[in-house]
């Protein structure tokens, strides 16, 4: 065996340059197919934390009670069966958020955007403001604060002509549909979290819920933030089972077989919850107290993970085509190889080397070639992500979401990375095949006779 | 004289003085009790003399809206209405941008449709009407003496028109404006302003209805102008035209009319 591959090293050195230009076109094939799988990799993650920190947790629970016993209020009252369930998840928690939202309109003068505004409670979540990015003003929050002091993203602000200090009229509905205005002093602004679109505003619980009509000590979403994402599905799972067992009403939308037409509208009212839209609806089946609904950040990235799947798919499709045109360039190379060394294979054979070693001397330097050209590939791809990783794109607009403070992250997985270059081992030496049995099949007297 | 007749007479005069303003004072209770409207009734009155009971109502809007960004923008809209059912649809003919998109209440359930999309999606009452200061519910059936109460009044003057300018107090909190304050006619009964105010109390709208027209036993604004009270510069008109009683096939208030009408 060692034998075998020393030949193939000194034979794939002869033909430098024909295994050059071949080593290259796989390691280019290598190099795009890995920055496509380590940039969706890294989209990935950075669009679950991005998510995680714009809507305040990595698992959510909200809560519905009936009004009238048909209507349908966003509200959770009492969440003692909450409190219980997170004591069991134990040190698993990072935190409770505990929040309110609404999908308002902020008016100042002749302007209007329509905005999320995220009612939080100040005094709990005093790790909140470090994620921001203060553009103007300051985020400091204690127990002298205005109530009514308003976090605005850099977008909104721009839309509303408004500066620091100033007031915006606020309107939107009431968990029960009424119509209400108030005001709110801008206090920050910042820049966007995920984008111009999903970016909320942030004022303080307390004010937030006298406007849309809760009582102190009520709110809408119960949200858990994990120490480790891994353990997501594992706290989610020992959340549900925790509030069944206290016997709360409580359903998990994504986990149960859903049409896709039920999926799509409970995904849309998830959304609608999480940014404040709601509203108010009617009910078939009337229930008591609080139905809860428990989802994680996971189950909503579920389309998003789905779609980069797709992207990935697609790549590696592109990246076969590519080595199966390069697996031709394999094919004709080796022939021309077998042809030229017809005589020095005649000679070899005459010697007493056996069939498979011939065929094994081709298929070793096809290895070789495939192999150098991927190890080339990857090492471009890490130099180029090491560049565009350092690059800021914070300004490319509808970018922001795939981004981790404006750059792009690459992560490489060793599952796709084996399996890029398994594709490439495989190609290559079935390319290397057929000249190889050639090679193989060639009689003693007949090649040391031959003349190309 | 002496001075004993003199008491008397004074004594006499201030019974006669007392009694004559009790006397006026008994009367004038009489009558100010007499002229005492019932507001409530009033308010039905309004109800019941813009609904049109038995009969179908059809008409062509046309909204014209003044929006500080967007500037000046122009729909038509189709109307149809069947208020004993609670039943209506409304149909954007113009802009080309929107033609086919309709809004159909079939009874507890509004529905929004998108001619481009080919789909039905829940929409609100509350909801603005196309981006218009208009709601929806503008344009349904009147049904302020069922959503709210009469909290206070007093007279006035607005223009020539000697109106009772009333306070409501929605009766339940899925009514979208929790305080109204309404000018109507002392004689006819007819709004001719209507203020619209958020649970802070704050003025969010108003809504001036300068001219009515008689359809069969209904009288109803021709002509709506709301302002929105938040918005600087922003307000919405709305003029009604080719109205018509006839009656409508039941076939109008489906989605499937919506689809054939929007293609």
């Amino acid at each position: 065996m060692r034998g075998v591959f020393r030949i193939a090293f000194r034979n794939t050195r002869r033909h430098g340059r024909r295994a050059v230009l071949l080593g290259a076109a796989i390691a280019f094939g290598v190099m795009i197919i890995t920055l496509l799988n380590a940039f969706t990799s890294g989209a990935i993650e950075n669009i679950k934390s991005n998510l995680a920190y714009a809507v305040g947790g990595h698992v959510f629970i909200s809560g519905t009670e009936l009004v009238d016993g048909r209507r349908e209020v966003d509200r959770i009252g009492d969440d003692t069966v909450l409190r219980a369930a997170v004591e069991q998840a134990g040190q698993r928690i990072e935190s409770i958020h505990r929040r309110s939202t609404a999908f308002a309109t902020l008016i100042f003068g002749s302007k209007t955007a329509v905005q999320a505004v995220e009612g939080v409670n100040f005094a709990e979540e005093t790790e909140f403001s470090r994620g921001l990015q203060v553009r103007e003003g300051a985020v400091v929050f204690d127990g002298n604060t205005d109530p009514r002091s308003l976090i605005l993203p850099a977008s909104a602000a721009e839309r509303l002509g408004v500066q620091v200090g100033e007031t915006v009229l606020v309107r939107l509905q009431t968990v029960t549909g009424q119509q209400n205005v108030g005001e709110l002093r801008v206090a920050a602004i910042v820049e966007e979290l995920i984008g111009s679109s999903l970016s909320g505003a942030y004022t303080s619980l307390e004010y937030l819920n006298s406007l849309i009509g809760l009582a102190p000590g009520e709110y809408q979403l119960f949200n858990v933030v994990v120490r480790n994402v891994q353990d997501i599905d594992a706290v989610a799972d020992d959340m549900y089972h925790a509030m069944r067992a206290a016997g709360a009403l409580v359903e998990r939308p994504y986990a149960s077989a859903r049409s896709e037409e039920e999926l799509e509208d409970e995904s849309m009212q998830l959304i609608g919850q999480l940014f404040g839209q709601a509203g108010v609806r009617l009910v078939e089946e009337p229930w008591e107290g609080t139905k809860f609904s428990l989802t994680t950040l996971n189950e909503m990235m579920e389309p998003v993970v789905a779609a980069m799947g797709v992207l990935d798919a697609i790549a590696r499709g592109i990246f076969v085509v590519l080595l199966v045109i390069t697996a031709v360039g394999i094919l004709n190379t080796f022939r021309m190889i077998m042809l030229e060394r017809v005589r020095e294979i005649g000679t070899m054979r005459a010697f007493g080397m056996q069939k498979g070693t011939v065929r094994g001397i081709f298929l070793w330097e096809a290895a070789i070639i495939a192999a150098a050209g991927g190890a080339v590939g990857l090492s471009a791809a890490g130099v180029i992500a090491f560049i565009v990783s350092r690059l800021d794109f914070s300004g490319v607009p509808g970018f922001e979401f795939f981004l981790d403070g404006g750059h792009v992250t690459f992560v490489a997985t060793p599952g796709d990375l084996i399996t890029n270059m398994l594709i490439v081992l495989v190609i290559s030496l079935a390319a290397a095949l057929l000249p190889a049995n050639a090679a193989a099949r060639l009689q003693p007297v007949e090649a040391l006779g031959a003349h190309y | 004289m002496n001075n004993k007749n003199v008491r008397t007479g004074w004594v006499a005069a201030a019974l006669a003085a007392g009694v004559l303003t009790l006397m006026t004072m008994a009367g004038t209770g009489t009558a100010a009790s007499a002229a005492e409207p019932d507001i409530a009734a009033v308010v039905r009155a309004v109800d019941e003399q813009s609904n049109f009971g038995d009969s179908d109502f059809s008409a062509v809007m046309t909204i014209i809206t003044q929006d500080p960004e967007r500037g000046t923008e122009k729909m038509v809209v189709r109307q149809f209405r069947r208020d004993r059912e609670g039943k209506f649809l409304l149909l954007i003919q113009e802009p080309r941008a929107n033609m086919g998109q309709g809004y159909l209440m079939d009874e507890e359930s509004l529905w929004f449709y998108d001619p481009e999309s080919r789909r039905f999606s829940h929409t609100s009452l509350k909801e603005h009407f196309a981006g218009s200061d208009a709601r929806t519910d503008d344009f349904s059936r009147s049904s302020l003496s069922d959503d709210y109460r009469v909290t206070g009044y007093e007279t006035g003057v607005l223009g020539s028109y000697d109106v009772y300018i009333i306070d409501l107090e929605a009766v339940r909190d899925d009514v979208t404006d929790p305080f109204l304050k309404i000018w109507v006619t002392q004689d006819t009964h007819l709004v001719l302003k209507m203020e619209s105010y958020s649970l802070t109390r704050r003025l969010m709208r108003t809504a001036l209805f300068p001219n009515y027209v008689r359809v069969g036993d209904a009288v109803i604004p021709r002509v709506m102008l709301f302002v929105d009270e938040l918005v600087q510069g922003s307000q919405t008109q709305v003029t009604l035209d080719q109205i018509s009683l006839s009656d409508l096939p039941d076939t109008v208030f489906t989605k499937a009319f919506v689809e054939r009408a929007s293609r």
